[in-house]
């Protein structure tokens, strides 16, 4: 565990930031078995559900709708929302078109659309309406150094401008290899392979700590998870190499991790290994669970 | 002789916030039943609940609601009948007001809204009771309490007011993040017994009772552990002097920047005198009087 100490409230003038990297690459057009959802519909569902908890979290008033809590973003990589091309590129559609980092209230008023569904336990077995941001797209290769990059120069910005806020959360969701390496951004100049662009963006910090990079790799298998490993050895190729870019687990979320019995012991990381869509839905609530510092 | 309850209620909200976001809601009447019977609510609506304001105001309308009903005699029976019929009511308010109405269209916010609603639903403190005319120009004030807005009750000495109780909570320390609460949640509105408290009083001439929310009732507690005056400061506000002692102790760092109310009823001798205003929820200041004329 690392980064212990208190951490701030997110609130209107010190916000957080939250950025999903999206792997569509042509590989999440698999189907997970016992599902019958594609890899890259399992992620968007996933994305879906934890943007839609942001928004609640972010909301006290039923006129006012969430406040600008957080800065969000969500960059795809791999084929094109166009579907024509390769790109690194955001991957907010409709009215947030091409917007990298929008605030939770923009989020908020601006879904792709919003979807009936069962309530649940939770909510007592009502039928509710749920907005929904990202799109399942899957073609093409694996650009992940360059969304690391892309990831990198946002967060430096918001570090830069936001230098008491929470940490910020990047996380990484992919079923794939690298296929960018080495990648250097303006025409190639300063070529790095994917460790050193990692190792660029987690040296990023606000003064309560390091920004948090967190990593899923998913698997159309049904294999059980490996959550928040403190060792490489045991894992597939990909996850290894996943395994040595996620950031070590801070101390809150450590806590929250051995609360459910998930947490790999001293030197953990923040990766999960062959994610389920239960575990991954499940890892994305553990990483972006910040519920107790919200709110101004 | 004879001897009168003067209320007077100060509001404010968080800084930066108007008014109309104060979670804060008082009510005062000074005739819910025979002789003059008078009656009083608080309530504090909770942050993380949902639209807290709201469900304080229901709340603190289905108190005002049963009190009446009860004309002046509160007791395990009334707070399990009567009040708890009238916070089933006013549950039922907060679902129609939440519920239905938020899921007929696709606009996000209102889908947000609704979820929220089910999710959390509402919570609030509350201290409600009633003031009764006893023997000897007495009062008998009888209250249930949930949560952290106490009671106090002060008597005047030559050396200023004198802390006689305070009540539920009567130390700064017990004002914690988590107090009990009454909430809208799964058809359980009515069962607040086990969180609540009852608060028996005898008032005289001259006694001046205090109901608060928790920032500025943990501020005062606190001054008074310390012995630095608090009470003759809170007896003798007027609005101005309730914003100016706002706003320094805020900015001195030494009163939680939250919503304050202050409900102070104070048993004073003389004539009977009326004044206009009925409702005391809301912004400033407000005046009524319960008279006591014994003849």
């Amino acid at each position: 565990m690392n980064d212990s100490g208190q951490m701030p409230r997110i609130t209107r003038s010190k916000p957080g930031m939250v950025l999903f990297l999206v792997d569509r690459s042509y590989s999440m057009e698999d189907t997970v078995k016992g599902d019958g959802r594609s890899l890259a519909q399992v992620v968007a569902d996933s994305v879906n559900d934890t943007l839609h908890n942001l928004c609640l979290s972010c909301m006290n008033d039923p006129v006012e709708g969430p406040r600008p809590y957080f800065q969000v973003g969500l960059i795809g990589y791999g084929m094109s929302g166009t579907g024509d091309v390769q790109a690194v590129e955001s991957a907010m559609s409709g009215p947030l078109l091409g917007r990298e980092l929008v605030t939770s209230a923009e989020l908020a008023r601006n879904p792709i659309r919003v979807v009936d569904r069962d309530g649940g336990k939770e909510l007592d077995g009502e039928l509710v309406k749920v907005p929904e941001w990202l799109e399942p797209v899957a073609g093409y290769g694996t650009p992940m150094c360059e969304a690391i990059y892309n990831a990198g120069r946002l967060a430096s910005e918001f570090c830069t401008n936001n230098p008491d806020s929470y940490p910020p959360i990047v996380i990484n969701l992919t079923d794939g290899e690298v296929t960018d390496e080495p990648f250097g951004p303006n025409g190639g100049r300063d070529r790095a392979n994917l460790d050193e662009w990692a190792g660029r963006l987690t040296s990023l910090r606000t003064s309560h700590g390091a920004l948090r990079f967190l990593n899923a790799f998913v698997t159309a298998e049904s294999t059980d998870p490996t959550w928040f490993p403190n060792t490489g050895v045991g894992l597939p190729k990909a996850g290894q190499r996943l395994f040595e870019i996620s950031s070590s687990l801070p101390d809150d979320l450590a806590a929250e991790a051995s609360r459910q019995g998930k947490w790999g012991g001293p030197g953990a990381r923040g990766l999960l290994v062959n994610a389920s869509p239960d575990a991954l839905a499940n890892f994305l609530e553990i990483g972006t669970r910040v519920d107790a510092h919200i709110g101004d | 002789m004879s001897t009168l309850i003067e209320p007077q209620l100060f509001v404010t909200a968080k800084s930066g916030e108007r008014i109309q976001a104060c979670q804060d809601v008082g009510w005062f009447s000074p005739s819910i039943g025979p002789g003059e019977v008078g009656g009083f609510a608080v309530a504090d609506g909770a942050t993380g609940g949902w639209d807290g304001q709201r469900w304080a105001e229901l709340t603190v309308a289905a108190a005002a609601e049963a009190l009446v009903e009860a004309e002046g005699l509160i007791d395990d029976r009334w707070v399990r009948l009567t009040f708890g019929d009238a916070l089933e009511r006013a549950r039922t308010q907060w679902l129609i007001e939440n519920s239905s109405a938020n899921n007929d269209d696709d606009d996000p916010i209102r889908a947000l809204a609704r979820t929220k609603f089910l999710a959390t639903g509402g919570h609030c403190t509350l201290t409600a009771g009633t003031l009764v005319p006893g023997e000897q120009d007495t009062w008998q004030i009888r209250a249930i309490s949930v949560g952290d807005s106490p009671i106090v009750h002060l008597r005047p000495t030559e050396a200023g007011y004198h802390l006689v109780t305070a009540a539920p909570l009567h130390r700064s320390e017990q004002f914690k993040a988590d107090p009990k609460l009454v909430t809208s949640r799964s058809g359980r509105p009515g069962t607040i017994a086990a969180g609540m408290s009852w608060i028996d009083i005898e008032a005289r001439a001259g006694d001046v009772l205090l109901v608060m929310t928790d920032a500025l009732a943990a501020w005062a507690l606190e001054r008074h552990e310390q012995s630095v005056p608090a009470w003759d400061v809170l007896v003798g506000l007027d609005l101005d002097g309730f914003t100016e002692l706002v706003g320094c102790t805020r900015q001195a760092g030494e009163l939680v920047d939250d919503d304050v109310l202050l409900l102070r009823m104070a048993v004073a001798e003389g004539p009977y005198r009326s004044v206009a205003a009925v409702d005391l929820t809301g912004a400033g200041t407000n005046h009524r009087a319960a008279r006591r004329d014994k003849r």
